[in-house]
């Protein structure tokens, strides 16, 4: 590859600069003495840190979001492997147009999903639900899954299950024991991204939740009524603790390989 | 090592027939294997080789009957069938080692650890990799990868081994080695074996049996010899050999041999018994180049020899081959031992071809070209 030109690495430049500002933002006016959000910060304090582990709230409102985050990635891990299998394995009438619908969760506005699914659980009376939620972050993760599993299973040639089952494997050993440690890399990417995905979800989510909140609906709650860092302080929390994530994930698999 | 089986046909197919929608792959195939036996399905690409093939093995739904060693296989799943397979790609399981990628049919029979262990070594250093056990596939070389694959499925003592293109994607000199150590590897294990190969050369090498195939059917199926000296058509006579084609009338019925005369160059003397051809019926004649004879000398007399101008020398090692043009203006091929005299022949000079009888495939010349289908073949003597 030729190596980038002056306008390239300047624009490259400022690319990452402005996707990094607001955090390094966000991250710097976490330590503020005062009770407002300032920057440059004044002073330094990390009382706004010890505010969000006091306020039980949050605390709940992260334990659910982690809840309902693992409960819809292993449900969107589950039903978009088999969503892939059929869409890469199999052709038959109205492929394609399953395929976009499965992708239609991220062209349809989240508010608009968040009010259908408001209606439609009220009629069946499953709102106020974790089951309510769970279903809507499914639907939202699906896209993802089902498009990383994809990728992974193209590149996974059909002759190793094959190959597993001539030499006396069923096929649900094959799967188990070749198909899916091969395409371990697609899983975690694809959980990865089903995890964030729900766990960061607010458009949607604040149109199903009750007197339990999810930690976003619970972050904006406070922000409307309170003006000072604590909601800077939870956000630093979760960059840290999405940088781990990606870390640990990048070490045990290898994410560029599925990411490309 | 594996025991050949008792029964005489370790593998039988019965009108073997394969759809793909509104496609036949396979048509009507039909063929016996005795046990320890190399079948070569041999034939053009998209021949319908390689789906025969995957139907033995269970992949492909067909219709029709396959056998293997005395059963049939009709409601036996393939993880069932045991049969033992090297894929074209080798098929190994990347995530694994060299002895859990051998062990794997084993481990799937529910043997011991122990036995597993022994037994992969074993097969290990039957292949020729000894002590690779711990390797990552990886690691491994494309003739090793080939090794590992053909010790996968010897371990499990298969009924049948298939093998689908399995040299074609080594290198040329490795094939050759492969080719050899395979053939080896068979005798020893005594195991019953299909390949499937487009390439003459292998199948004729390692096949005892071979199966020609074309558009689906099956053309002929016989030992190498006899498919190469007798085809059964003008498809087979083409794509097994390279083959000097020629329309020929038939001018002199004798009781030992029958003169052809090939309009515009001459006659050929061929073994056709005088029962199978008459007097003035047309026909198609093929010579393989290495059945030709170039002389310099004039034979014309006795009442055979074709009179040729040498146009064209190549050098290719083992033989030259020459590029003769007839008086006709029709070019044929001929494959001549390196250090005949006739290599010091100009280009230009006038020589004479001779064939021997037995050796010049005649058919009749109701179906033309390189039809799939069987004209009824004109056997020499």
């Amino acid at each position: 590859m030729r190596s980038a030109g002056w306008f390239a690495r300047c624009m490259t430049a400022f690319v990452v600069v402005c996707m990094l500002v607001p955090l390094l933002v966000v991250i710097a006016a976490s330590f503020n003495d005062s009770s407002e959000v300032v920057f440059p910060p004044k002073g330094f304090s990390l009382k706004w840190y010890a505010n969000v582990f006091e306020r039980e709230r949050f605390l709940k409102s992260f334990q659910f979001s982690l809840l309902l985050a693992v409960i819809a990635t292993l449900l969107s891990l589950a039903i978009g492997l088999l969503c892939a299998i059929a869409l890469v394995r199999y052709s038959f009438t109205g492929r394609d147009a399953v395929s976009t619908f499965l992708n239609s969760p991220l062209m349809v506005p989240q508010v608009v999903l968040g009010m259908a699914l408001l209606i439609l659980l009220s009629q069946v009376g499953l709102v106020s639900s974790l089951l309510g939620l769970g279903l809507l972050h499914v639907i939202l993760t699906l896209p993802y899954t089902v498009r990383v599993l994809s990728a992974a299973l193209v590149r996974f040639p059909v002759s190793l299950e094959e190959a597993a089952v001539i030499h006396g494997a069923n096929r649900l050993s094959a799967f188990m024991l070749v198909t899916i440690p091969c395409i371990k890399p697609g899983l975690v990417a694809a959980a990865i991204f089903a995890f964030v995905t729900s766990f960061d979800n607010f458009t949607a989510s604040q149109f199903l939740v009750w007197d339990r909140t999810t930690l976003p609906v619970e972050i904006f709650a406070y922000a409307v009524t309170e003006t000072d860092p604590t909601v800077c302080a939870i956000s630093t929390l979760l960059i840290i603790a999405t940088i781990v994530v990606v870390v640990f994930a990048e070490r045990s698999v290898g994410l560029e390989t599925v990411t490309e | 090592m594996t025991v050949p089986a008792a029964s005489s046909q370790a593998v039988r197919l019965d009108r073997v027939t394969v759809h793909y929608r509104e496609i036949v792959a396979v048509q009507n195939v039909s063929l016996t294997l005795a046990a320890g036996e190399i079948l070569a399905l041999l034939g053009p690409s998209g021949c319908g080789k390689t789906t025969l093939l995957r139907s033995i093995a269970g992949f492909v739904p067909h219709s029709g009957e396959i056998h293997v060693g005395g059963k049939p296989m009709a409601r036996v799943a393939s993880h069932r069938r045991n049969i033992g397979m090297v894929f074209q790609d080798y098929a190994l399981f990347p995530h694994m080692t060299v002895a859990q990628n051998v062990g794997f049919g084993l481990k799937m029979r529910g043997l011991s650890r122990a036995a597993i262990v022994s037994q992969v070594g074993e097969m290990l250093a039957l292949v020729g990799l000894e002590g690779f056990q711990e390797r990552m596939v990886r690691q491994l070389s494309g003739g090793q990868q080939q090794r590992v694959a053909l010790a996968r499925a010897l371990v499990i003592k298969p009924a049948l081994l298939l093998l689908d293109e399995p040299l074609s994607a080594l290198d040329k000199k490795l094939r050759e080695e492969m080719r050899g150590e395979l053939k080896r590897i068979q005798r020893l294990t005594g195991v019953t074996t299909i390949f499937v190969t487009h390439d003459q050369d292998e199948a004729l090498a390692l096949a005892d049996r071979l199966a020609l195939m074309h558009r689906g059917t099956l053309l002929q199926f016989g030992g190498p010899e006899e498919v190469y000296r007798r085809p059964a058509g003008h498809f087979v006579a083409e794509f097994l050999g390279a083959a000097n084609r020629a329309s020929a009338a038939c001018r002199e019925v004798g009781p030992d041999f029958t003169l052809l005369e090939l309009p515009g160059a001459g006659l050929i003397k061929t073994a056709i018994r005088p029962a199978e051809v008459s007097v003035g019926q047309s026909v198609v004649l093929y010579v393989r180049p290495e059945q030709i004879r170039v002389t310099s000398e004039d034979v014309r007399d006795q009442g055979q020899g074709l009179p040729a101008t040498l146009v064209g020398r190549t050098y290719l090692g083992r033989h030259r081959e020459l590029t003769l043009r007839l008086r006709n203006g029709a070019h044929w091929m001929a494959h001549v031992a390196d250090d005949d005299a006739l290599s010091k022949l100009k280009i230009g000079a006038t020589v004479v071809l001779q064939t021997d009888p037995a050796r010049v495939i005649v058919f009749g010349d109701a179906e033309d070209g390189a039809s799939q289908g069987r004209p009824a073949p004109v056997s020499p003597a």
